[in-house]
């Protein structure tokens, strides 16, 4: 059944046995575990069926630090969430992500990627996939060939992504939400605060609010909040009426140890001959990308690495600069074309003395050039966080501040992954690599807006002290409050998250059905 | 390699101070261009590599680094030994960069990651 909440009588006071805050990805998924249980669960969306502007308002905040796209655009506040507009890359998380590794600090899940493998499969089933095979020996015929080379047996691996069509939750489901008997979903409904009895162990009920102004609320026995990365530890941080530091942050964890995945274009290797190593083929049905071999990793210490490996695109016109550059070096050369590699660094190397890259670039479109884009793990850093601001919305909540700071390890480590692909194309006499301009800075920040992934700000620990959520997803020290979403990722491997997302919101699913038994 | 720019090698070489070059004679030039095909590509590199990385020496040192590390620097190299054949050079040659890689041997010059051998061969063309 689906609610319009600004229809309620004021005040209504609305009963569930589970009350699923945020109609996303997340929330859609553990909300249809429940069709068929006898268990009432309330969905509770903050949006209606599609965008609205004023809606979308309350998710702005500032964001600060390595650059990252603006709070309001990187999610969406409507039934389905984030999923109406995320591209449906799929990958499960590896087993080494889910293990401590030494040179990663803070690294290291409660639990382990084979206790979740039965969710995995269930996961690819709601995103719509068509395949949960990730062995890249099952996909050569599918790759472009440079992927299926040797060039991938050494030191470097190919990685496969999955593609979700991709699956928007909330239309892909609404039928099913609408019709199932056990679940009311209340759209233009948002949670304003969590309220706890006075030992703050024990949520007593969610007050809501709409946008119109009416206000209600809903007593469940058991809540899980499932409100995207930042909104999550924003709730937590907000309810701070009892708790004078938020729900859950007895430790000062919540909103801490946020991760994105930094994705931007880092290199460029010119081969020594043209070469068909890098171009499609037809009918590819699988994302496939270039890692680094585990065993690489952990002995250089690095942290989880992909890139594409691409013919950079042919020129879009000939432009002055192009031409005249082009002109000229064709004089210099005497109308002999570099025969070799050598010749080839030359000429680019000449480009030092003034001429714009981007001249260059075009310069050498040629399939022989191949274009880079890393897509990187960062390490849990602390001082990475989410913090209320005073600023409030328009339902008097504050709004947020998203700080997201690089470390010495994720600096270090993209540098030298980076060095790892080069000196593959160096020792197979395929080509040379050059890094991008801002990666020989010191200090250098990531360009880019991230990929819109917001992990890590309620993590999980068995232990209190250095996590917000147990190995159950249930907030330390409170017996009825869960979190769904990547914010309980204590680390954030490679892959895209959602994935992941579902077949841990369906274990909850799992684990609140246990509790009601 | 075409003639025109065979001719431009030969007249850079010709130009160059031969013991400076650690290899002298102007039949040696066969050498080099084995190695680069376009010497004033390897002079281009060979300065971006000094001007990144002054420590890497003068260069004495730099030639003793390379016959330490390969075999066919010492041949190439050696001030009065017997040179290999130039048609024999250019695969060793590429042996002993991919080695270098395979090594992690690279010197990172104006962003592009080199075998130190590369590197530093184009620092001594640039030098001589
Ligand atoms: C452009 C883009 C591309 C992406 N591509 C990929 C990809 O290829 N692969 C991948 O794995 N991931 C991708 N993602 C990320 C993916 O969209 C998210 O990981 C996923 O949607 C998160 O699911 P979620 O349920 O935790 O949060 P969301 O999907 O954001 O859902 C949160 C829900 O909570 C609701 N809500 C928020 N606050 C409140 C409140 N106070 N009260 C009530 N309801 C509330 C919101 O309206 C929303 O419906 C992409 C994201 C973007 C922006």
């Amino acid at each position: 059944m689906l609610i319009d909440s600004r229809t309620l009588p004021e005040a209504t006071r609305l009963e569930a046995d589970i009350a699923i805050v945020g109609g996303g990805a997340a929330g859609i998924a553990i909300a249809r575990e429940f069709i068929g249980s006898g268990l009432q669960v309330a969905l509770l969306e903050s949006g209606g069926l599609d965008y609205d502007n004023d809606t979308q308002d309350l998710y702005a905040g500032e964001v600060t630090g390595n650059p990252s796209i603006a709070l309001d655009a990187s999610r969406l506040r409507y039934l389905g969430g984030t999923s109406n507009h995320w591209a449906g890359y799929c990958r499960p998380l590896d087993e080494v992500d889910f293990a401590p590794r030494p040179w990663v600090p803070h690294s290291g899940w409660p639990i382990t990627r084979a206790s979740l493998e039965p969710y995995y499969r269930r996961a690819h089933s709601v995103l719509q996939l068509v395949s949960d095979d990730y062995l890249p020996a099952s996909w050569t015929e599918h790759m472009p060939p440079v992927f299926a080379s040797p060039l991938m047996q050494g030191r470097l691996r190919s990685v496969i992504f999955q593609q979700s069509p991709p699956t928007r939750l909330g239309s892909a489901y609404r039928a099913e939400l609408e019709q199932a008997p056990e679940l009311a979903v209340y759209l233009w409904a948002n949670l304003v605060e969590i309220v706890t009895d006075t030992t703050t162990a024990v949520v007593e009920h969610l007050a809501m609010a709409c946008l119109d102004g009416r206000r209600f609320t809903v007593r469940a026995r058991h809540v899980v909040l499932a409100t995207g990365g930042v909104e999550n530890a924003r709730l937590l941080l907000c309810a701070n009426r009892q708790a004078p530091a938020g729900l859950g942050n007895g430790h000062d964890l919540v909103g801490r140890y946020f991760m994105d995945h930094p994705a931007s274009e880092a290199a460029t290797v010119l081969l020594n001959e043209p070469s068909a190593i890098a171009r499609a083929p037809a009918g590819q049905v699988v994302d496939v990308l270039c890692g680094i071999a585990p065993e690489v990793e952990e002995k250089e210490g690095l942290l989880r690495f992909v890139t594409s490996i691409q013919p950079l695109p042919p020129p879009d016109g000939e432009e002055a600069g192009y031409v005249a550059l082009r002109d000229l070096t064709r004089n210099l050369r005497r109308g002999i074309w570099p025969d070799d590699l050598m010749s080839r660094l030359g000429t680019v190397l000449a480009d030092l003395d003034g001429t714009t890259s981007g001249v260059y670039q075009r310069f050498f479109a040629r399939p022989e050039l191949l274009r880079l884009r890393v897509h990187v793990e960062v390490a849990p850093n602390p001082e990475s966080r989410v913090t209320l601001i005073d600023e409030r919305d328009a339902l008097g909540l504050n709004r947020v501040r998203l700080h997201w700071q690089l470390g010495e390890l994720d600096r270090l480590s993209l540098r030298r992954s980076l060095e790892v692909v080069a000196e593959a194309f160096g020792a197979s006499n395929l080509g040379r690599l050059r890094l991008a301009d801002w990666l020989t800075e010191e200090d250098f920040a990531i360009p880019g807006n991230g990929s819109y992934h917001h992990v890590g700000t309620t993590r999980m620990s068995d232990d209190p002290r250095t996590g917000v959520v147990d190995r159950s997803c249930r907030v330390h020290g409170m017996h009825n409050l869960f979190i769904a979403g990547s914010s309980v990722f204590p680390t954030e491997g490679l892959a895209n998250p959602t994935l992941t997302i579902v077949a841990l919101g369906l274990r909850l699913a799992d684990h609140l059905k246990s509790l009601h038994v | 390699m075409s003639p025109v720019a065979r001719r431009q090698l030969l007249a850079l070489l010709a130009a160059a101070p031969a013991a400076s070059f650690g290899i002298g004679q102007p039949a040696d030039a066969a050498t080099w261009t084995r190695l680069f095909h376009d010497l004033e590509s390897a002079r281009l590199i060979g300065r971006t590599v000094l001007e990144n990385h002054p420590d890497l020496g003068p260069g004495e040192a730099i030639r003793s680094r390379l016959r330490q590390r390969h075999a066919v620097f010492r041949e190439l190299l050696a001030d009065t030994a017997d040179r290999p054949a130039s048609a024999v050079l250019a695969p060793v040659m590429a042996e002993a960069i991919a080695a270098d890689f395979a090594a992690h041997r690279t010197l990172t010059v104006a962003g592009w990651v080199l075998s130190r051998s590369e590197a530093e061969l184009c620092a001594l063309v640039y030098l001589a």
